[in-house]
């Protein structure tokens, strides 16, 4: 499986392996561009075609830099939220991460205008969910959905999605749902801080490493065919300074063999690009069959059928305590919008 | 030459094709593009605050005359007013 055709894929590519001429062809100038949206990749095109590396006609030069002219513009608002957002945090003294586009933008990408991103991702202690909710709902934000029960976001949840002036926000405690997310030890992603400045604002984000470890659960299990700019952090951030030795713990204590052994074959396949060693040995660890069909749900096109698999998969990684808490909020959610709720469930799953 | 003062307001940006720049400042809802001279005189604002100073950074690159240069700078500052960019200080 390829998750785009070979010319978007070398796009995707370009300075993380040898440096090769990309050709797009008149006739598919539509459906490259196409691709480009689709995979976040606007902005890698346009430093390629300046430079030489893509070679393409006159009308794909013009309709590529009008669309990156669009993208950066959308780019632009998300990044205002952000530091919107942070800003309330830091107000409030909530500890916080910014995640993802935001962060990686600024750090990561060879230039802020190659890393696009559609909304703002933000990581909180689960102790912290609610408040954090009611702070944004003072702001004017909405939440996507309702609660399932008091308490649920902070104890089992892996995001809260918000809107708020047309800009989505996701609120993550977690990486990802079900029983990695269960794994995980999101604490451990508050011990060490990097800091962004943007708009005036010193954002603070995940250090390197944890950048890298959250790229690979991304790229593993955010959904079955990831965009090709995801797969790029993960090379840009492998080939940068990281820390092998922390990542190989939090690997093993959070479980997550099979996840970064799908995310570095994904990357290699897809990109064809070259890792550190110690990163392109996860391609061959040893992951038990139990775990690695633990992930298959995690793939699934249909949120429903997502749901169903993930939520038995959750309950049996839960300690013991928790899986009756777990199991009488996703069946009995509160509330008499039972058909509401229950949609609730499924779109929490996407 | 005048003693006005410029501050840019907060704000974030990204680079375009073609030396244009997309700025945006936080409190607007839409961005503003600098194109031309505008992104130098844009970038010299950040540590020159007097039109002066900016014509005298500019003076260096260019070869035009000061007071050439001063009507482009101005005219560059009053587009960055009106676009809520820089604020007078």
């Amino acid at each position: 499986m390829t998750v785009a055709p070979a010319t978007v894929r070398s796009i995707a590519a370009v300075g993380l392996g040898v440096p090769s001429t990309i050709v797009v062809e008149p006739i598919d100038n539509r459906s490259v561009l196409h691709e480009l949206r689709a995979h976040r990749l606007e902005g890698v095109a346009v430093s390629a075609l300046l430079d030489g590396t893509i070679e393409a006609d006159e009308r794909f030069g013009e309709s590529l830099v009008q669309q990156h002219d669009e993208t950066m513009a959308q780019t632009l608002r998300v990044e205002i939220m952000a530091v919107r957002v942070s800003d309330l945090l830091l107000d409030n003294d909530v500890p916080h991460r910014v995640l993802k586009g935001t962060a990686l933008a600024h750090t990561v990408a060879r230039s802020p205008s190659e890393r696009s991103f559609r909304d703002v991702d933000v990581l909180v202690h689960g102790s912290e969910m609610d408040r954090v909710v009611a702070l944004l709902t003072n702001l004017g934000a909405t939440r996507n959905q309702p609660q399932l029960r008091p308490g649920f976001d902070g104890r089992f949840g892996k995001s809260v999605t918000m809107k708020l002036d047309g800009v989505e926000i996701d609120l993550h405690r977690l990486f990802c749902a079900g029983p990695f997310g269960v794994w995980m030890h999101p604490g451990d992603l508050f011990l060490l801080r990097d800091t962004v400045h943007v708009g005036g604002t010193p954002l603070p984000t995940l250090d390197w490493t944890d950048h890298l470890l959250h790229a690979c659960y991304h790229v593993a299990l955010g959904s079955a065919v990831p965009a090709l700019v995801n797969l790029r952090d993960v090379a840009l951030l492998a080939g940068g300074d990281w820390d092998s030795e922390r990542f190989g713990q939090t690997v093993d204590r959070w479980r997550g063999h099979a996840v970064v052994r799908r995310a570095v074959r994904l990357v290699v396949d897809e990109l064809d690009a070259e890792l550190p060693e110690t990163l392109m040995e996860y391609r061959h660890v040893p992951v038990a069959q139990a775990e690695r069909d633990l992930i298959i749900p995690y793939l699934s096109t249909d949120a429903r059928g997502r749901f169903a698999e993930l939520a038995p998969a959750t309950l049996r990684a839960l300690p013991i305590g928790d899986r009756v808490a777990f199991a009488r909020a996703v069946g009995l959610p509160e509330g008499s919008d039972v058909r509401g709720r229950l949609r609730a469930i499924v779109d929490r799953t996407r | 030459m005048t003693d006005t003062h410029y501050r840019r307001v907060r704000f974030v940006e990204r680079e375009l094709a073609h030396g244009r720049r997309l700025v945006q400042p936080l409190t607007s809802v839409a961005p503003t593009q600098l194109s031309g001279s505008a992104p130098m005189i844009w970038d010299l604002l950040d540590e020159h605050s007097s039109v002066d100073a900016v014509v005298a950074m500019l003076q260096q690159r260019f070869s035009d005359s000061p007071e050439v240069i001063a009507v482009g700078v101005r005219s560059a500052l009053q587009s960055m007013i009106q676009s809520a960019l820089v604020v007078e200080s």
